[in-house]
């Protein structure tokens, strides 16, 4: 029973509002500070239902019609196939009576459980002078030790894609105390008469698969001609400018820009702008109705529809995608990793990491775009990074397995400092010293359809030739760092806004006008306390860091193999 | 104090079992797994029990029960008959209710679980049903986790061990520095491990018994060694269940002279 000692608040105004004595404190404990007090004195536990084919199951039928079976009576039937519990621990591990997973014996098998390697700044999506780029996670083998044979059954499991758990605690525990390390998806088995070994992908993979889409049928009307059938509708998520558009009713002058659109800006042909009508119509038969006066346009947004009161050359149109998408990088990532994956990979509200999410939002909300064409096989990775590249940012996968958002930006004091009493007695080592920076460029508000002079009509302006002529604009950032080898680096983004442009060129000039070291430091006692973007200081006896210096963690390697090292990558400016 | 004994699972091999209600992963055929955490989990304090059938009549001079969570209030009743129905109508050996593991503490590194055994010594008991009534009303575990059963004829030298025996704990944790020399401990468990050498062996002890066990359990087949199995403190100590390190051979020391080395390293929770 937990005793409990009254502590009164102290006098009004006193203390921060909403302070509570500890002893009044019963909110969930903190299972990390846990495990880093019970240093290297850990068990893992493997939690897994691999599926067993053969196996039978045991399922209710549906009641019969009242009256027609006695009360109570349900109906059983067996089904083949279910998922088989896998318990696995790195050393012997009995559950409590009491645990919601009650006297379970997890045989202690497992070695290593796991071993995982995350670091930022690894994708091509980044110039090659600069640190700057999207985040990586590749986890280690988890081996079970076998050589007796009783855990021959596994392999005979069907392992593929289904979640494990790895979680960790001390022995002393009961099962519901344990914390989750790592979550991930199986990806693989193999092994021999010694040791299976189950290959973990992270769930960051599971974003690396092809966005679904929808295509012209070819029926007509919106369906397109069947011309068209086949093809895939091209969308717009966020503002897009100057998109081209594809003709569905070439008697009406309508064209379909994309599945959907909230908004259209501004519609142009051949580079010349054409008038708004202001009138929008909900389906393709009113917009068909519908007289537009030439000149003018009117629009399906439903539809992602215009109808041009004139024949048309080369149409373009500056968009936005639907509103339920939204318009900034966090938004439209969750929209995409929750609805546009294959309905087995779809991540689950639960799957995202919603609090990462809000603070890139409210940090770097700023308006970017993706337009996805009729003919491109789009990867949801490879979108999801090219938007937080956009905003100087990265998806990364967390320890849960969640989905969640990080930006680069000069790191800031962290209540956090390793000192040599963290850093194992091999020392740290310096990784890599990296360039200056001395300029910024930031390409923003991209054209999706270039035109060249001839295709644009004489009339359109000097300005509005340049406009479509140039897929970016630029903004300019200038620094003046000592170094005499200091970079330029240019970075073309989606961004939409001058405004926002600048301030990702301030922020990203700010990080790299000095030149920066990448540490690796070995740690002693420490996992699982830091994770990828993490703000840490550094306090070294040598090197230029004897006063510390604030660093941000880009590299983390951890293994439950206490032979193993653990070590964080840091980046920071140099001394 | 009696010579060592080391015994076997060889006859528990095909032996059927039964208990009182058990948790899933911890049914009674788990008694004779080789690893103690693979233990019969009794999950009715009021049912404490398991039958076991060894499927015909055999000489038992020794009961141990190995690994029992139990607290210093568990009791332990073993009793043999020639038919199941015997077993509480009519036993032909009745030990009677036995305090278990002699009021000693569990060792931390066997998770506080106890050990204990009856030695018949030469007066073996020769049935084929046994059962193990275990008491423990107040375990505040809500179960009682039997490791592991051994019931056998176990080998007893006419000539004890030699002196210059060794027992103790091994300690596999790793202690690396950090740049300040704090260390930061990787802690292991730790296990048991006991060398002794029977120096004086009659050549029916060594080339019989000892060879025969050797080729039954070679050096991956559990075994236990009671370092004295009359002893009534220390029980917890003078026990190591688990797998020989290495056989060893057996050289012929002088006229009638047989010797043999011992190796153990324990299994634990």
């Amino acid at each position: 029973m937990t005793s409990v000692t009254a502590v009164f608040p102290g006098p009004f105004g006193g203390l921060p509002f909403g302070w509570l004595p500890g002893a009044w404190d019963f909110g969930t404990p903190d299972v990390f500070k846990g495990l880093l007090a019970a240093g290297g004195n850990l068990t893992y536990l493997l939690v897994a239902d691999p599926y067993d084919p053969k196996a039978t199951g045991e399922a209710l039928a549906l009641p019969g019609p009242f009256g027609t079976v006695p009360f109570g009576w349900s109906p059983e039937f067996e089904y083949l196939g279910v998922g088989v519990p896998a318990r696995l621990a790195s050393r012997n591990y009995l559950s409590k009576s009491t645990d919601s997973l009650p006297n379970v014996a997890f045989p202690g098998v497992l070695d290593p459980a796991y071993s995982v390697t995350a670091s930022l700044g690894v994708t091509s999506s980044s110039p090659s002078s600069s640190p700057l780029g999207g985040a990586d996670i590749s986890v280690g083998d988890i081996t079970i030790r076998n050589g007796a044979g009783l855990q021959d059954a596994l392999i005979n499991r069907s392992w593929g894609g289904r979640v494990a758990e790895i979680l960790a605690g001390v022995g002393t525990w009961s099962f519901d105390q344990f914390a989750t390390v790592l979550r991930g998806n199986i990806s693989g088995l193999r092994g021999g008469d010694m040791e299976t070994n189950l290959s973990l992908a992270a769930r960051l993979d599971q974003l690396n698969n092809a966005v679904t889409r929808s295509y012209f049928g070819g029926t007509g009307d919106a369906d397109g001609p069947a011309t068209l059938a086949n093809q895939a509708v091209p969308e717009v998520w966020g503002r897009c400018r100057n998109v081209p558009m594809i003709q569905v009713d070439a008697g009406n002058q309508i064209y379909r820009v994309a599945l959907a659109l909230s908004a259209v800006l501004l519609a142009r042909d051949k580079g010349l702008e054409v008038t708004d009508s202001g009138a929008d119509y909900a389906d393709f038969a009113a917009l068909t109705a519908a007289t537009v006066a030439a000149g003018h346009y009117a629009t399906c947004l439903a539809l992602g529809l215009i109808r041009f009161g004139s024949t048309v050359t080369t149409p373009t149109a500056d968009v936005d995608g639907p509103s339920a998408i939204g318009t900034t990088a966090p938004d439209i990532i969750q929209y995409l990793a929750k609805t546009r994956l294959d309905p087995n990979l779809v991540f689950d509200v639960t799957d995202i990491d919603g609090g990462t999410f809000n603070t890139v939002k409210a940090a770097r909300g700023w308006t970017v775009g993706f337009y996805l064409d009729s003919t491109t096989l789009y990867n949801g990775r490879q979108i999801a990074d090219q938007l937080m590249s956009n905003i100087g940012g990265w998806i990364m996968a967390a320890r849960d397995g969640a989905l969640q958002l990080g930006v680069y930006a000069k790191p800031t004091a962290s209540p956090t400092t390793l000192t040599s009493a963290d850093i194992d007695a091999s020392g740290p080592t310096l990784d890599g010293r990296i360039r200056a920076t001395r300029q910024m460029t930031i390409g923003y508000q991209p054209m999706i359809k270039t035109f060249t002079d001839t295709d644009m009509s004489s009339a359109v302006t000097q300005s509005d030739r340049v406009l479509l002529s140039t897929q970016y604009r630029t903004i300019v950032e200038e620094a003046a760092p000592p170094d005499r080898d200091a970079v330029a680096v240019r970075i073309d983004t989606s961004l939409d806004s001058a405004a926002d442009a600048q301030a990702l060129a301030d922020a990203l000039i700010d990080l790299l006008s000095w030149a920066t070291h990448r540490w690796k430091v070995p740690l002693r006692g420490l996992p699982f306390k830091h994770w990828l973007g993490d703000n840490l200081g550094l306090k070294y006896d040598r090197h230029g860091l004897e006063n510390g210096a604030n660093f941000i963690v880009i590299g983390v390697d951890e293994t439950s193999d206490p032979s193993g090292q653990n070590e964080l990558t840091l980046l920071g400016a140099a001394p | 104090m009696g010579n060592i004994v080391l015994a076997t699972q060889a006859l528990m091999g095909d032996a059927s079992f039964s208990s009182g209600a058990f948790a899933g992963s911890g049914p009674p055929q788990n008694l004779i797994a080789r690893e103690p955490s693979d233990a019969l989990i009794l999950t009715d304090l009021s049912n404490l029990w398991v039958e076991i059938d060894l499927g015909s009549a055999q000489s038992i001079n020794l009961i141990a029960g190995l690994y029992v969570s139990g607290t210093s209030a568990l009791t332990w009743r073993v009793r043999g008959a020639a038919s199941e129905a015997d077993l509480t109508g009519s036993p032909g050996y009745d030990s009677t209710a036995l305090a278990f593991g002699n009021g000693e503490a569990g060792l931390p590194h066997r998770k506080g679980y106890l050990h204990d055994w009856i030695w018949l010594g030469a007066s073996p008991q020769t049935w084929r049903w046994w059962r193990i009534d275990f008491a423990d009303a107040a375990n505040p575990d809500n179960r009682l986790v039997v490791g592991k059963i051994v019931l056998d004829s176990a080998f007893q030298p006419s000539r004890n061990r030699a002196y210059g025996d060794t027992i103790g704990l091994v300690d596999p944790s790793v202690k690396p520095r950090t740049v300040t020399g704090r260390i930061d401990p990787l802690a292991r468990p730790s296990y048991m491990a006991g060398d002794f050498s029977l120096s004086f062996g009659s050549e029916a002890d060594l080339l019989g018994t000892a060879f025969t066990i050797d080729e039954k359990v070679g050096i991956t087949g559990q075994v236990l060694y009671l370092r004295n199995p009359d002893a009534t403190s220390r029980r917890q100590q003078q026990a190591i269940y688990g797998l020989q390190t290495q056989i060893g051979t057996i050289s012929q020391a002088a006229l009638n002279i047989h010797e043999k080395k011992y190796s153990l390293e324990e299994l634990v929770p």
